[in-house]
């Protein structure tokens, strides 16, 4: 009996020992990934991590430094500042340029009256046997529908207008378009207090606008 | 492009191809903008020297009278005016072109048009 607990005694015992050695083996396994296999030393991941966190930074403050002009020092502080020192130049750059583009803006206007082309409207009209012509028809009592011929020259429109408005006309619907050397404008025209407006009266006092107009222009 | 083959036309020519057209070989310059402000809204775009301006605005005031005046300080040639009233609001398609020297930017017509039209409207409605 005495052997027989012996027995049983020595196998448990060499069943514990071959646990605790495979469990031994399938740490060493573990651990195997993080040594080197020639020096056998152990490698931590958090300084991997580090050492590829320090590269980049370099790497980007290198390519920093390559873009700026400006170099006073290769340490990393006054890589940074020279950095700062460009963008603030280049803003600087930015804000006097814009200010030279609205000046250039604002005078180009001017000197381009110069250098505009001014079509001999009256050789181009004759050419193509437009005519100038008022033409007056009546629609309802206080509405006249008006087709206007005259030459191109700039500024006229502008001074229509304005010589229209100064009579108290409103124009309801416009149509102008530019032909030939001409300007043809057609348009539903009312007085603004709604009076009564006469064919005969309205056709004349377009003709001495666009007459008034025509030798203030030339 | 496909074709449809007629009743009795030949196996040839089935199908015909047409050639995409050339290419610009230079860039053009285009720019668009709309502004809007209380009474007026403004759409102005630029492609080459061509101006093409939208303006929607408040029947109170004369408009044509007020845009052909800055188009003129502009330097704007007009080519072609249409629109008119529509219920309370008036309505205009201006089409211009740049004169030759003369720097433009949608913007800038963008922000004179609203500014002009705002200063009118304003001196209207005191009247």
């Amino acid at each position: 009996m005495e052997y027989q607990d012996e027995d049983h005694l020595c196998f448990t015992m060499e069943e514990f020992a071959l646990a605790t050695e495979n469990v031994s083996s399938r740490q060493r396994m573990s651990r195997k990934r993080n040594y080197d296999d020639d020096t056998r030393v152990y490698k931590s991941k958090n300084l991997e991590i580090e050492r590829r966190r320090r590269e980049k930074l370099s790497t980007r403050l290198l390519m920093l430094r390559s873009i700026n002009p400006i170099i006073t020092n290769m340490n990393r502080g006054t890589i940074i500042v020279d950095a700062i020192t460009y963008i603030e130049k280049l803003q600087h750059e930015v804000q006097r340029l814009s200010q030279e583009l609205h000046q250039l803006e604002a005078t180009s206007e001017k000197t381009a009256e110069a250098k505009v082309d001014e079509i001999d409207a009256v050789e181009d009209m004759k050419h193509w046997g437009i005519q100038a012509e008022v033409r007056v028809a009546q629609i309802d009592e206080n509405k006249l529908w008006v087709k206007i011929i005259i030459e191109k020259k700039r500024g006229r429109f502008s001074k229509l207008m304005e010589a229209l408005n100064n009579f108290g006309i409103e124009l309801i619907d416009t149509n102008f378009t530019t032909t030939k050397g001409a300007f043809l404008i057609t348009s539903c025209i009312q007085v603004k207090d709604g009076e009564r407006l006469e064919i005969h009266q309205s056709k004349s006092l377009l003709q001495e606008i666009i007459n008034d107009i025509s030798s203030k222009s030339e | 492009m496909m074709r449809r083959r007629h009743e009795g036309e030949a196996d040839e020519g089935d199908f015909s191809t047409l050639q995409e057209p050339d290419q610009y070989s230079e860039n053009l310059r285009s720019s668009w903008i709309r502004r809007k402000s209380k009474d007026t809204e403004v759409d102005v775009r630029i492609v080459d020297n061509e101006v093409t301006i939208k303006l929607v605005q408040r029947k109170k005031i004369d408009c044509l009278v007020h845009v052909s005046h800055l188009l003129d300080q502009l330097n704007l040639d007009l080519q072609h005016v249409a629109g008119g009233h529509i219920g309370d609001f008036c309505s205009y398609l201006f089409n211009t072109k740049i004169c030759e020297g003369s720097s433009l930017y949608a913007s800038a017509i963008a922000h004179k048009l609203i500014q002009v039209m705002d200063t009118s409207f304003a001196a209207a409605s005191l009247a």
